[in-house]
């Protein structure tokens, strides 16, 4: 073999192992991303270009992987990540919806009923550390954790001498009692994260202070859901008295704050929770959350009339930009609307309908109308593991801003189903909450022009809104339903997807049914791997591309507002997840 | 009866007057032919210019969602103009008849009238159509109704006082001594007497029935969202305050207040002349 | 006049008892409708099973006949338990105590208003007919007759936004607790509705006083030399305005409905505001109780209204 042969065999066998050993790299090591992106603000009617940092975090990789695990955190202790914390003061809190029940687990998993209100005064086994914005994961009521080889058996140890606030002790049979009803709920309640756990088989006392969960198989993210805001913890005894149905009821927790009143439509009260196992925490002795709209919010915390607003409207918090007096922040949410048809009666059930709507809708306008609240989404956040970066779906067909091509395919589709210009196309209405806001107005709008259809708005109150789909016309095929997603915090979201477009799924109610999908789903919920999570994700957006089971409006940001004498790591929170303030203090004044 | 002749008289003899029916004039061609004189289609979001203060391209703004003032502002004044002659006209017949009944009859039906009108007005008509919408669900025909309730009882209480006035009247008493059914002497005799009172609380009720359905509308309480009515406009300007799309709020209150005006100025001038007696005002040239 | 006052009273009582009797009708039209709202949330379905359903109805009460519905709802109302808001659990008395007060305020302060502005105005055109301060006068009145009074509170807001970036609080502040804010609250709504009502008042004072002015009377003070403003003063301004509190006592109603549409426009937490909101929620027991709430409000105001009617003009008595 001559030396310019050999040469060029040693370059392309070195070539392959850099990429293979490069890749292996790339695995193991999480990676920040910091990009930096040219934002819009709008200040005072003067347009001001911005650069604001969007950081995404790259997930850490499952554990039980292989390899059994064993985790000791007893001696972690959770403070304040500023030195010489302040103690004392109640902190004026403000949020926006009426909380219509008190039990954490029946409030939707969607956006609504608040459950980051009651947050305060429970705790989870798990929970994700917020002096490090949320990323990794720290004790709560389990200091000690273990994770079997095949990763089918989680073992929490629970803290000893945890007490409720009602003074009774925490033990093993409080964890298996809250997560029966979650797992397994009884005929007459709903809890909105059951469709996190679905992975679970059983939960049992351990012994010793264990609980013992175990899997029907190994899952990628069935460990972090435990991590979640409202996977906490709840007395055997207020479940066993109240028949399983904690809603007129606040059962006693065994969290940093406890429960004081609440006067809907007004506030919230809590006292500090003197006996709590975290003898540092909390540092406030009360928190008192305001009642307040939108706007109300931010401007409450500009005036100094309350001290932190987890989110405000997009005038408030341009107002608050503007302020030198208080911080802001805008952070992505995973919450969006969505606008569902029927998929398994005619017209939908024609994918020429279901692609010609997705093609007729400019998702760019949504964001246009929702003063650039709402970003296109492509079926999943962009926070979200496996989600499409920005710069390659906007060119995509139906995502992108210059649709003149998309919207002439659309007619064609509506055509070649027996609807040239929306003729006999039986759709005549689309109920919501509130259908006469910007978003459902630009809805109607897009299809209406585009389409030549005339379909008309009509509203029914926030709580009826899901029932609409039971209702006569959506089973007719005659109305489309404008819906909030299910809320969910953590990077997977396999689970969510399940949810929304996995067949016969209890959040499906467009029930849309794709077995290409539902393989795709199913392998994923048990695929270990991140980055081959990653690429089957990517091949489930492309497949409801194909196949639209509903239009999304986009997944929109949240704008936290807090004034300067607050102390918490807002600075570090990637994801605008609400909840846990032990840590918060504030300056004497 | 006014004849045309006499009509445009009357017009020209009040400057306000020249002014209210002008309006009414205006607002009536507008309600006629809306899609001919809107620039635009009152629904079509305008995404270039969302939001927008009055330009050139849209005299009177847009609204969040992209969608022309103007054109909105046009196609709402048919709505109104439909559900507030529809509500005072059933409410004035309903009020003509009941009324007529009850004060030439007498008996336990006028004493049942008497009371049932007591507890009807002691309920403000604005909270009686929230009742009735609350109780019957939105939409056309529902707020007409629910308008025209709280219109009733005045009508019949005006109506049945002309009525026992007229009734002792020696016409009427010769009439009956003559032995002609009552049918009769109510439509022949009666009515007639009772037709300019008519007029008039019709004409006054016209203010307030703009009023009502521009205060359901703003309350959310109107007919179908999204129908460019001038009440709904304004109440999205109040959730968002801090930067008030102020031109969606002040131009359809602007062309509120001069309809009620013009409806409240025709009154007054039908009042001062066909009944002197039920104004209450002296008459002063 | 012991008697007279008897019988208003008398009066007064069935028809506030027919009052509850339409309230509780109209409210019955469409049954069921609050339960269908509360039986599912938004996760999950139909939450309950049908029985639960049954049992729902039961405790409610809306299972019974409707004259024992409404027996008990009256029995309720007469020991002063104005029953449970159905979707907060709160009692609506203790709804009622919040946001009664700030209402009262913005009522009070709009009589006020009315009458400080309305009788000059009135007054001045009547004795100055036929100038241009009165053709002035007579052009401003008819201009906020028609003007809604919700748009007056709108344009405020927008203004004072706008040109002062200010707005007025939105809680709920106790006058007695903090006077200035309060006022802060209340005064752009009293203003809203009580210049309307001044241009009520000041008709009514203007053609009032032109009638009064032509009666024998008048015409014999003047003759026996009184000067004009003593004559004004005495004899005419006091049987004037007989009609002029009559009509104030009218009003009262439209404050009422007014203070609904301006409490939703300057974002008040109010009466007005309970109810807009009771509606939306179709909460029976807040509607229900909060209506006959204001229509005995306005029954007893103009009960009053009679009454000093009576002690001023001796004609009514008699009647």
């Amino acid at each position: 073999m001559n030396i310019s042969k050999f040469t060029f065999i040693l370059a392309i066998i070195s070539t392959v192992f850099v990429f293979a050993c490069g890749s292996e790299v790339i695995k193991e090591v999480p990676v920040e991303v910091v990009k930096e992106v040219q934002v819009d603000k709008i200040v005072k009617e003067t347009v001001v270009q911005v650069e604001e940092k969007v950081i995404t975090v790259t997930p850490t990789a499952i554990p039980g992987g292989g390899t059994a695990i064993s985790v000791d955190m007893s001696d972690f202790v959770l403070e304040s990540n500023e030195p010489n914390p302040v103690r004392g003061g109640i902190l004026r809190m403000t949020f926006g919806v009426s909380v219509k029940h008190t039990d954490h687990h029946q409030m939707p998993v969607a956006q609504g009923a608040g459950p980051h209100n009651l947050t305060v005064m429970y705790n989870g086994l798990i929970r994700m550390n917020p002096n490090t914005g949320m990323t990794t994961i720290m004790p709560d009521l389990a200091d000690k954790w273990e994770i079997s080889a095949d990763g089918m058996i989680y073992k929490f140890h629970l803290r000893e001498g945890v007490k409720f606030h009602d003074g009774s002790l925490l033990t093993p049979d409080d964890v298996v009692a809250t997560f029966e009803r979650i797992v397994n709920p009884p005929d007459h309640i709903a809890i909105g994260i059951q469709s996190l756990f679905t992975e679970i088989d059983t939960i049992k006392d351990g012994g010793d202070n264990w609980v013992i969960f175990t899997l029907k198989r190994p899952s990628a993210h069935q460990f972090n859901a435990f991590t979640m805001l409202n996977a906490t913890i709840l007395p055997k005894k207020c479940l066993e008295d109240n028949n399983y149905d904690v809603r007129e009821v606040v059962c006693p927790g065994t969290g940093p704050f406890k429960f004081v009143d609440y006067i809907p439509g007004e506030y919230m009260t809590f006292e500090k929770n003197e006996d709590y196992w975290n003898p540092n925490l909390p540092y406030i002795d009360g928190i008192k959350m305001i009642h307040a709209g939108g706007t109300a919010r931010g401007v409450n915390v500009i005036t100094d009339v309350a001290d932190f607003a987890w989110n405000t409207s997009e005038d408030g918090y341009a107002q608050a930009q503007a302020d030198d007096r208080v911080h802001s922040k805008r952070m992505p949410n995973t919450g969006s609307n969505y606008f569902g048809w029927n998929n398994a009666v005619a017209p939908f059930n024609d994918i020429n309908v279901r692609k010609a709507f997705h093609l007729a809708t400019n998702k760019h306008n949504f964001t246009r109308v929702s003063l650039g609240s709402a970003k296109p989404s492509r079926w999943i956040p962009t926070l979200a593991e496996g989600a499409t970066p920005e710069e390659e779906f906007f060119n995509l067909a139906g995502w992108r801003d210059d649709n003149a091509a998309d919207i002439k395919a659309a007619q064609q589709l509506m055509a070649d189903a027996g609807y040239p210009n929306c003729e006999g196309f039986p759709v005549k209405t689309m109920v919501g909450y509130k259908p006469d806001g910007a978003g459902p107005v630009s809805f109607m709008d897009m299809i209406n022009t585009n389409l030549g259809c005339d379909i008309q708005p009509r509203a029914v109150e926030r709580a009826l809104v899901q029932d609409q789909y039971a209702g006569d016309a959506f089973k007719a095929g005659t109305e489309i339903v404008m819906h909030l997603v299910p809320v969910q915090a953590i990077k997977n979201y396999t689970p969510f997807m399940l949810g929304l477009y996995g067949t016969g799924s209890s959040q499906n109610f467009t029930n849309y049914s794709n077995p290409e999908v539902d393989v795709l789903l199913d392998t994923m919920l048990g695929e270990l791997d991140p980055t081959t999570r990653a690429a089957f994700t990517r091949l489930v957006q492309s497949k409801l591309d194909e196949n639209p089971p509903l239009i999304l409006f986009g997944f929109d940001s949240h704008r936290a507002v807090w004034g300067p004498h607050v102390h918490f790591p807002m600075d570090r929170r990637t994801q605008s997840i609400w909840g846990r303030v032990d840590t918060i203090w504030m300056d004497k004044r | 009866m006014i004849r045309i002749k006499n009509l445009l008289i009357i017009i020209k003899s009040n400057p306000l007057t020249l002014f209210a029916t002008i309006i009414l004039i205006v607002m009536l061609v507008l309600a006629l032919f809306p899609s001919q004189i809107a620039p635009m289609d009152p629904q079509k979001a305008h995404y270039d210019a969302l939001r927008s203060p009055p330009t050139m391209q849209h005299l009177l703004g847009t609204d969040y969602a992209g969608r022309d003032v103007a054109s909105r502002m046009i196609h709402g004044v048919r709505t109104t103009l439909i559900i507030a002659f529809s509500a005072v006209i059933l409410s004035k017949t309903i009020g003509f008849f009941w009324g007529m009944t009850s004060g030439y009859f007498g008996g336990w039906f006028d004493l049942l009238t008497q009371r049932i009108i007591e507890v009807m007005l002691s309920i403000p008509s604005l909270i009686l159509a929230l009742l009735l919408l609350a109780g019957l669900g939105s939409g056309r025909l529902t707020v007409i109704i629910a308008i025209a309730v709280g219109g009733i009882a005045g009508t019949v209480r005006i109506i049945r006082s002309s009525v026992l006035t007229i009734k002792n009247m020696a016409y009427v008493e010769a009439a009956k001594a003559m032995g002609t059914h009552p049918i009769i002497i109510i439509f022949r005799h009666i009515a007639p007497q009772c037709f300019a009172p008519l007029l008039v609380v019709a004409s006054v009720s016209l203010g307030g029935a703009i009023f009502a359905e521009a205060a359901l509308s703003f309350l959310g309480l109107g007919i179908t969202p999204n129908a460019p009515t001038w009440g709904s406009m304004m109440s999205v300007v109040a959730e968002n305050y801090l930067r008030p799309l102020w031109w969606i709020a002040i131009f359809p209150g602007i062309a509120l207040t001069l309809t009620i005006m013009s409806f409240n100025l025709i009154g007054d001038e039908l009042r001062d002349r066909l009944d002197p007696k039920l104004k209450g005002e002296v008459k002063d040239n | 006049m012991y008697k007279y006052i008897f019988r208003r009273v008398l009066i007064a009582i069935p028809t506030l008892v027919g009052v509850s009797l339409v309230i509780f009708f109209f409210m019955r039209i469409l049954p069921g409708d609050v339960v269908d709202a509360m039986v599912t949330d938004e996760t999950g379905a139909m939450v309950f099973t049908e029985q639960q359903r049954e049992s729902i109805n039961e405790s409610l009460g809306l299972n019974r006949p409707l004259y024992v519905q409404y027996g008990g709802w009256m029995k309720d109302v007469f020991t002063g338990d104005m029953g449970y808001s159905f979707w907060t659990k709160i009692s609506v008395g203790e709804h009622i105590r919040r946001r009664a007060p700030m209402t009262i305020e913005i009522t009070v302060l709009s009589l006020i208003i009315s009458w400080v502005i309305g009788l000059p105005v009135g007054i001045l055109a009547a004795v100055n007919r036929n100038s241009i301060g009165d053709y002035f006068s007579r052009g401003i009145v008819i201009f906020f007759l028609a003007v809604p009074s919700f748009y007056a509170a709108l344009g405020f807001l927008i203004f004072f936004v706008l040109v002062f970036t200010w707005r007025p609080p939105v809680d709920v502040i106790f006058f007695w607790q903090n006077p200035i804010q309060s006022l802060y609250v209340a005064l752009p709504a009293a203003v809203a509705i009580g210049t309307g009502m001044a241009a009520v008042i000041a008709r009514m004072a203007r053609s009032s006083i032109l009638e009064v002015i032509r009666e024998d009377y008048v015409r014999t003070a003047r003759s026996k030399g009184l000067a004009n403003n003593v004559v004004i003063t005495k004899h005419v301004l006091k049987n004037a305005l007989i009609p002029v509190v009559t009509i104030s006592g009218l009003q009262f109603g439209n404050l009422l409905s007014g203070s609904i549409a301006v409490e939703m426009a300057l974002s008040i937490p109010g009466l007005g505001a309970l109810l807009a909101q009771g509606l939306a929620d179709r909460d029976w027991m807040i509607i229900q109780n909060l209506v006959l709430i204001f229509a005995f409000a306005f029954i007893v105001i103009n009960l009053i209204v009679d009454i000093i009617y009576s002690t001023i003009d001796p004609r009514i008595r008699y009647d």
